[in-house]
């Protein structure tokens, strides 16, 4: 890994983007005078500060003693935002049931080596478990299974 | 003098009123449970938890979700205490110093001394502190009813201000995330004038970016996912044998650091920024430094447990002196609980100690309550919590994010709004993984609208004249605070020993 990557470098060019990105995107707002303010005068400048404060930070990430980047793992990332993606898109078409099937489904790809079993198990104590709470105790208009066509 | 002491036990039998009542003290009860219990979940901090259970509470009257909620949190901070004295995994950083010589009771057979020296501490704490907010809450809005809008955005850049200075990690990037919070919370359409800010059509956004999911995949998801990273931890187990009552001698040594915790709480958590975690560490380092022998630290001393725990409890209630009163939220918790406040319609403000009394006492009232509860509910439940503890997180996991889901989705019935939670989710995971905490970006994201528009009145006000800000004497005060706050951590001496503190 070269000496410039660092934890420093990368969120300084992270809020960079933002700020550049802010301001190019709402580069139609108006922003007004300071008695008569614009839609655009405080998230401009906000942007404008983040362009500035990112700056700051990446120059910060050229000091040898800047923190290095931890390593991380794709797996549970990748895992986890699947597991509430698959929630969400498959509650309203298909119930909430499927919804959590799918979601732990997806979940129990983040630790390596999940029988099968060992998900299904627990996804049907959780389906019983919110059916009960959410969907009969709080009333929560979810419905619980596909809706049939028509 | 006597007349001010009858309108306080007024207020506050008006508060047992309200306390009192079956269902709140129902809804006291199932907070502090469902606060322990997620809690004690290993990896899950208090802000975590409340985040996650917020949604439960929407379908109550705003009293009641209220009552609950401040349930959850401090039965959320207490479990985190009782999982770094059984196992050494603190909840947050706030029980991370309890672990010291908690856990090192513990393994020397001495967890149910710990455990109750550490519930009695809290209890002693929250007492104190609760009589503090109802002496000061009323006190400090009766000064705050004077506030104009220069005033209030000063006290917001005193408490951001705070909020950088208070934050773990580099000072630039917690400046940046408050300024992205800031940024994220003015999303959607002006008040003002009517026109759509970055929404890009998207007419989930029209009414802003909902806080919930932020939250919620800021610290929920984020959390879930650094913890299945790093899943080897474990601290081996304590041994439970021995009786629960801590000895003549426990007790001598633990209330002196009981009440200096408790003091020492109080100060810090009232600063913007301040939370539970610095007065624990401050109160660990204080009885380490005033003891006789400081050696015995870290081996089991009953001060290093009562102390710090103490302090935390009372730093963490101190936090609603500010937000109930200022309606300025001085930590991420008290950010989430002033979300949920106006989620169920109330502006939080010095207006409502006098609008909704039954609201700030009830809830004052019943934080006591729930404390009291904490302490006789939860020594007999402890090994219910061991058990759970042993639980695999492969099991747990799944359940949270399910829970997690359906939560953020009941609240606006959009699914939307959950795929804005995934997307927090990620980004508060690279964001920690780049060193920027996230809690500056919530309190941004709360605060941002409520800057916006007290920044825009004064200067409408003033003509557009910034001055406006330096010739109110309250405003300019507060501003002189910012200011000095922020020069005192740029002091190189100062520097150092953030970056030690850091280190260790």
């Amino acid at each position: 890994m070269p000496r410039w990557f660092n934890q420093d470098t990368l969120a300084g060019a992270l809020f960079l983007a933002i700020g550049a990105g802010g301001l190019v995107a709402g580069r139609s707002l108006n922003v007004g005078t300071a008695d008569a303010m614009g839609e655009g005068y405080v998230p401009l400048a906000a942007c404008w500060l983040m362009v500035g404060l990112g700056v700051l930070i990446a120059a910060g990430g050229l000091r040898a003693s800047a923190p290095a980047v931890e390593p991380g793992r794709l797996r549970p990332l990748l895992a986890v935002t699947a597991a509430v993606l698959a929630f969400a898109f498959t509650l309203e078409p298909l119930g909430v049931v499927v919804a959590i099937f799918a979601s732990a489904l997806c979940a129990a790809r983040a630790v390596p080596g999940v029988a099968l079993r060992s998900v299904l198990l627990p996804a049907i104590v959780l389906s019983l478990a919110v059916l009960a709470i959410f969907v009969w105790g709080l009333g929560l208009p979810l419905h619980a299974l596909p809706r049939l066509p028509g | 003098m006597i007349e001010l002491a009858g309108a306080l036990l007024g207020n506050l039998a008006q508060g047992f009123g309200v306390a009192m009542t079956p269902v709140n003290l129902g809804l006291c009860l199932l907070g502090c449970l469902l606060g322990t219990l997620v809690g004690v979940l290993p990896g899950i901090g208090p802000t975590a938890t409340v985040a996650m259970l917020m949604p439960i509470t929407f379908y109550l009257e705003p009293t009641g979700a209220l009552i609950m909620l401040a349930g959850v949190f401090y039965g959320s901070q207490y479990g985190g205490s009782t999982t770094a004295i059984l196992v050494n995994l603190p909840g947050e950083s706030s029980s991370v110093v309890t672990c010291l010589d908690g856990h090192a009771m513990a393994r020397g057979g001495r967890a149910g001394a710990a455990l109750a020296i550490a519930a009695l501490a809290s209890l002693f704490a929250g007492t104190v502190t609760t009589l503090a907010i109802a002496v000061g809450g009323p006190a400090i809005a009766s000064v705050a009813l004077l506030f104009q809008s220069p005033d209030y955005v000063a006290v917001m850049v005193l408490g951001l201000v705070a909020a950088i200075v208070l934050a773990h990690g580099s000072l630039v990037k917690a400046m940046a995330m408050i300024v992205l919070g800031v940024f994220i919370g003015l999303v959607g359409t002006d008040v003002t004038t009517g026109e759509q800010r970055y929404t890009f059509g998207i007419a989930d956004l029209y009414d802003g970016v909902g806080f919930v999911p932020v939250a919620m995949g800021l610290f929920g998801l984020s959390e879930i996912m650094l913890n299945l990273e790093s899943r080897a931890r474990d601290g081996g187990l304590a041994r439970l044998r021995d009786r629960l009552w801590p000895s003549r001698d426990d007790f001598r040594s633990a209330t002196p650091a009981t009440v200096r915790g408790t003091l020492l709480g109080i100060v810090l958590g009232i600063l913007p920024g301040g939370g539970s975690t610095i007065p624990s560490f401050a109160a660990y380092s204080l009885e380490k430094k005033l003891a006789r022998d400081p050696s015995r630290f870290g081996q089991g001393a009953v001060e290093g447990v009562a102390a710090p725990e103490a302090a935390n409890n009372a730093g963490a209630r101190a936090g609603f002196i500010p937000m109930l009163a200022l309606g300025i939220p001085p930590n991420a918790i008290m950010a989430l609980l002033v979300g949920a406040m106006m989620i169920h319609g109330i502006q939080p403000g010095p207006q409502i100690i006098a609008k909704q009394p039954e609201l700030f006492w009830g809830l004052v009232v019943s934080m006591w309550i729930g404390n009291l509860m904490l302490v006789v509910l939860n020594l007999p439940l402890i090994g219910l919590w061991v058990r759970l503890i042993q639980m695999p997180y492969r099991y747990l996991f799944p359940a949270i994010i399910v829970f997690c889901c359906i939560g953020v989705y009941s609240l606006r019935n959009s699914m939307m709004e959950v795929v804005f939670m995934a997307v927090a989710g990620v980004a508060g995971y690279v964001l920690r993984k780049l060193g920027c905490e996230p809690a500056p970006l919530l309190l941004g994201l709360i605060l941002g609208p409520m800057l916006e528009e007290n920044f825009r009145r004064s200067l409408s006000v003033s003509g557009g004249d910034y001055m406006i800000f330096l010739q109110r004497p309250i405003s300019a005060s507060l501003l002189a605070c910012a200011v000095l706050l922020l020069a005192f951590v740029l002091l190189p001496g100062v520097r150092r020993q953030r970056q030690r503190l850091r280190e260790d």
